[in-house]
Parts: structure tokens; sequence; C-alpha cells
């Protein structure tokens, strides 16, 4: 803005900076927001922002009555980097800082930093739950939504070894590898949602090959994909471990988050623990659970209040101290901050909402910034008119 | 001509951009961490062949830490399968009834409930729903939860009580229309649970 642009580089900031562009990518918005809208109904919040917005493209088909109609568009991170560009080119090129245009780079600087601001919370944001037993302490957050296969080699007497795999990398017929485990994992087959029975109850389903750990006695039928908030998703995945120097097959496994447990595996000498759970974010402290307290209304089940009374210990030993973490009253530690959500288990198990979000106060301060912008401009506006008017 | 050029540059950067994304796998190093493994994977067969594992058996304490009840009218003895402390039938011979002992919290209280849920073709729910929907009872310092669940044709009632480091299972399966009937009497069952 400042800076004398060399005519060369003028050259190629023109077309970046047209208006043009400015134009159709406020129009391609208005599109996404309308189909990302749209698609809540079918996909719930989270999904429909994944698929229009925290993404570079969107291919999405479109239900239309009985027509199905294809939707390419840009998604929300490619429109918001043309615009970001766009308005930086612009600067570079058209606009001239002057006084009298002083309100308009202020509003642009708040268009900038909203931009910004939706990259960092796209990219740095974490929200999960932390559960946590009277008596127990937990050091991990659990996402909502993502799913992994934690492959733990236990032989460490100190540690514990962790590869964890996104489930969004099995796929039906892939082969997953890591330099760290001596096993390839071949996908046979994998469901995102399935239903699990027993097969001693008499149920019959797929995944008939499974034989080692509790897969052998569980008959597996795929199921349509939810997407609602209040249900989730069983993912089964029936694999081949094969045994990396051997080519030996260390059997076929069923890989499910519908049964909470790991399974053991031997390979190389080693044991391996190997489970499908919510994806798992460690932190470098503990949060132990003195107590929780359930209040009701004397003679009813209408709580008055829910608290959980916890210690946390960071793993330098510099802090350890006591909170209370009840409604409106969260913990706030290392840029997380720990609402009280839930709790289970008559009262003996208390999980806690995580929320990590580095740039929340960017919005806020863009706001200003916009409003503050506008002010200023129209306030010159004014002042020049009332000017012209006096003369 | 050369604006076009330009373009098509700016969206090819973009969308090598977005080819940039994180590659899926996490390794990382954590303190020890004791995990109670679920009672379903206590077996491992050594040969592939072996297509039926031998079931576990239910674990037995001797001491006297055990919880009784009282088997309300009309029940009767069945003969009990794998796992099983205790196995009852209604007077109709339609809806079975068992006590499975497990260790440590089995796997979840949520886990359990979604497998229950699906036998009787219920949609499987968040654990807060389920946490919800249960019905804390106690009976004699025994503190557990009750869950009803009813599906098109077959139902379940289920108690779990949690009970020095184990869980302990009541369950009622069978016909929704026959489980109903016994509703009553399951209630009155979980309610005459009680520790020496």
């Amino acid at each position: 803005m400042l800076i004398k642009i060399p005519y060369p580089l003028k050259k190629i900031l023109n077309p970046i900076a047209s208006l043009k562009l400015t134009v159709a990518c406020l129009l391609i918005s208005i599109l996404l927001v309308f189909f990302g809208t749209l698609a809540q109904v079918e996909f719930g919040i989270w999904e429909a922002q994944n698929r229009y917005f925290s993404t570079w493209w969107v291919w999405e088909t479109i239900q239309f009555g009985e027509w199905s109609i294809p939707l390419f568009l840009p998604g929300g991170y490619l429109v918001g980097s043309v615009l970001l560009i766009n308005l930086l080119a612009a600067h570079g090129t058209r606009f001239k800082l002057t006084w009298k245009k002083s309100g308009i780079v202020l509003t642009h600087i708040g268009i900038l930093l909203l931009i910004v601001g939706g990259f960092i919370t796209g990219a740095t944001s974490h929200e999960g739950a932390m559960s946590i037993r009277e008596g127990d302490s937990s050091r991990f957050i659990e996402s909502f939504h993502e799913r992994e296969l934690a492959v733990v080699d236990k032989s460490d007497p100190e540690t514990d070894q962790v590869v964890a795999f996104d489930t969004s990398l099995f796929q039906t017929g892939y082969r997953v590898d890591h330099p760290d485990l001596p096993f390839f994992i071949d996908v046979h087959q994998y469901f995102p949602n399935s239903r699990l029975r027993m097969r001693e109850d008499g149920a019959v389903g797929q995944f008939t090959r499974v034989n080692r750990g509790f897969g052998q006695r569980i008959a597996v039928r795929p199921h349509r994909e939810t997407f609602k908030q209040d249900e989730q998703n069983l993912i089964s995945m029936e694999a081949k471990l094969v045994d990396k120097d051997s080519n030996q097959s260390l059997g076929y496994w069923l890989f499910t988050n519908a049964i909470v447990a790991s399974q053991s595996v031997e390979a190389a000498g080693k044991t391996y623990q190997i489970s499908l759970r919510p994806t798992r974010t460690y932190v470098p402290y503990a949060i132990k659970l003195i107590d929780f307290s359930h209040d009701k209304y004397p003679g009813t089940q209408v709580p008055v209040n829910f608290s959980s009374k916890v210690q946390l210990a960071n793993d330098e030993g510099t802090v350890d101290r006591e909170s209370l973490i009840y409604m409106n009253h969260p913990l706030r530690f290392e840029g997380r901050t720990f609402y009280q959500q839930s709790f289970g288990e008559n009262d003996k198990l208390s999980v806690l909402q995580v929320v990590k979000n580095p740039g929340w106060q960017l919005p806020y301060l863009s706001c200003a910034l916009l409003a503050l912008g506008l002010c200023l401009q129209f306030g010159i506006h004014l002042g020049q008119f009332l000017k012209r008017r006096g003369a | 001509m050369k604006k076009k050029h330009w373009l098509n540059l700016l969206i090819v950067l973009l969308a090598g951009l977005s080819s940039c994304q994180k590659s899926g796998v996490r390794i990382y190093e954590i303190p020890k961490e004791t995990e109670a493994e679920s009672p379903f994977s206590v077996q491992a067969p050594q040969s592939e062949s072996s297509a039926s594992p031998p079931a576990p058996r239910p674990v037995v304490s001797s001491n006297a830490s055990e919880i009784s009840w009282t088997v309300p009218e009309g029940w009767k003895e069945a003969a009990l399968k794998p796992m099983r402390l205790a196995s009852y039938t209604s007077a109709n011979g339609q809806v079975d009834i068992s006590v499975v002992k497990l260790g440590g919290a089995a796997g979840g209280v949520a886990s359990n409930v979604n497998r229950w849920r699906g036998q009787v073709g219920l949609e499987p729910s968040s654990p807060e729903s389920i946490a919800k929907a249960a019905t804390s009872f106690e009976s004699e310092g025994l503190k557990g939860s009750l869950f009803v669940l009813y599906g098109a044709e077959n139902g379940t009632l289920a108690a779990i009580v949690p009970y020095q480091g184990m869980s302990w299972f009541f369950k009622a399966t069978g016909p929704s229309s026959s489980l109903k009937e016994e509703a009553s009497r399951f209630n009155e069952w979980v309610e005459s649970l009680r520790v020496p």
C-alpha cells in the first residue's frame, strides 16, 4: 500500500486485482452459502461445513425432486484465498493511501483480518471431549467426529509408542503401511457405518474371514452412513495384517469403534495393541477428577447444578492446582477451555468439552475495524459535503 | 490473453495448495497407559484355521463379594450359557433373563447399550443421549442404571451395576409384548439386588 510497485509487477498485479474477480468471488460465495445451508438439512452443520466451506473444491450431487444435478464449485478456502489475494493486489495497484480514503483502507484491513481469521480457525481450532472417571486422571482429548486406528507399541516399560492412522486412509482394497510398524494393514472391507451382532445369537453377516480377536464372534452388516448430531457412525473394517519380513499373514481382524476395546497383535517379537477409537489429542498435563457432584432439587430428578472438582498437574511439575468446573465456569489452561458438558455412569463419570481456538479474537477485532472504517469514511464524506455547502 | 494467463496460473497455484493436506498419520509417545481390555479379547486362537474360538468362561470369584438377588415368582431356572452366572426364562418361556459379570467397565455403558439397541433393531445413540435415557436406581447400597429398549419386535431390559471394579449385567430379552408383561417382575428383581 505504501510501497511503490515497479511497473512489470504492476502488470502482473492488475488482472489479479481486477474488480470483476472480486464480484465473481462474491457471487460464488453467495452460491456456497445457499447450497451449504441447504446441505445442512441432509448432512448436519459439521459435515456441510466440511463439504462446502472448509474445502478447496465442492463436488456434490444435488437432489432436486427426482433430478440429480451435479454441482461443481470452488470451495470456501479457494474463494477466501482468491479474495484475499485480490484485495491485497488491489491495494498494490488501484488504491492510494490518502487521508480521504483512510476509512476504506481500515475497512479492508478488517475484511483481510476476517478472512485470515477464518483460515486460522479452520487450521488450528480443535474441539473434543475429555471423559474422566472419579479418582482417575486423563491426559487426552477425544474428537467428536474423527476416528483413528491406533497401533500402540507397549514394549517399552516407560512409554507407549503410538502410530495413529486417520480413518480417511482406509478404503476397501487399500494397503496401509507405516515404517514404524512391522506389518502392513490390508483393508479387505471397510464400512463407514455398520451394525454388529453376536454370531452366538444366531446372527449372520459379513466379515466371515475374521479369525483373530473378538471379531470372530461378531457378524457385521453395512449400514447407511448417518450425519445426525445424536447418532454416530459405527465404522467396521475387516483387515488382514501381513508381517513385513516374512510376508506371512498375522490373521484377519475386525476393527470397529462399536466395541471400545483394544486387541493385541504379536509381531516382530513385540506386542501391539490396536483399536479403532475417537481421534485422540494428548496434552502435556493430566487432569484428575477428584469429585463429580450432581445436585438435584429435593425429591425430583431436575438438576440444580453439576460440577467437577479437578486437579490439574503438568508434566514439568510447575503447575499443580485444583479447580471447580461448573456451568459458565470453565477451566482455562494453555489455550484450551474445559467446559462441563455431560456426565454418566451414575455420576461417577464426568465429560468435559474441550475447545481450543487461538483465533477467536480475530472476528471481534475485524468487525470493530470494519465498523470504525465505515464510520470514518462516512464521516470524511459528511465533512466534505458540509464544507462544500458552507462554501 | 495475458490476463487469462495469470488467472490460470493463480488457479493452478491454489489448486496445488489444496493438495497440501495432512498426511493422516500421527506418531507420538505417551507415558505408559493401562487400558482395561475388553473381556472379548481374552481369547486368541493360535492357528489360523480354528474358526470357532473357545468361549471365555465367566470369572467366578471365590470370595464373598458377590451380588445376590431374589428370583421373582414365575421365572424358571434355565441352562447356563457361556459367560453367564445365572439364566432364567419367563413363565411363558419367551423371555430370556441373564446375569453376566465382566471386568472393569466392560467396554463402557454406551457401547454395550448400542450393541443391545442394534440387537433389537434400534439405531445407535450417542453416549450423551444414552446417559440421559438411563434410569438410576439404588438397592441396598448398590447403584445401577436401568435401560429400557423396545424395538419393533424384540426388546431388552437391562441393568448395569458397577461393583468392586466389575460390571454386572442383568438383562431380559424377548419379544416386546412378552417383555412388557415381565417388566414389573424385572424391576422387582433388580430392586432385590444386594451384597453380603
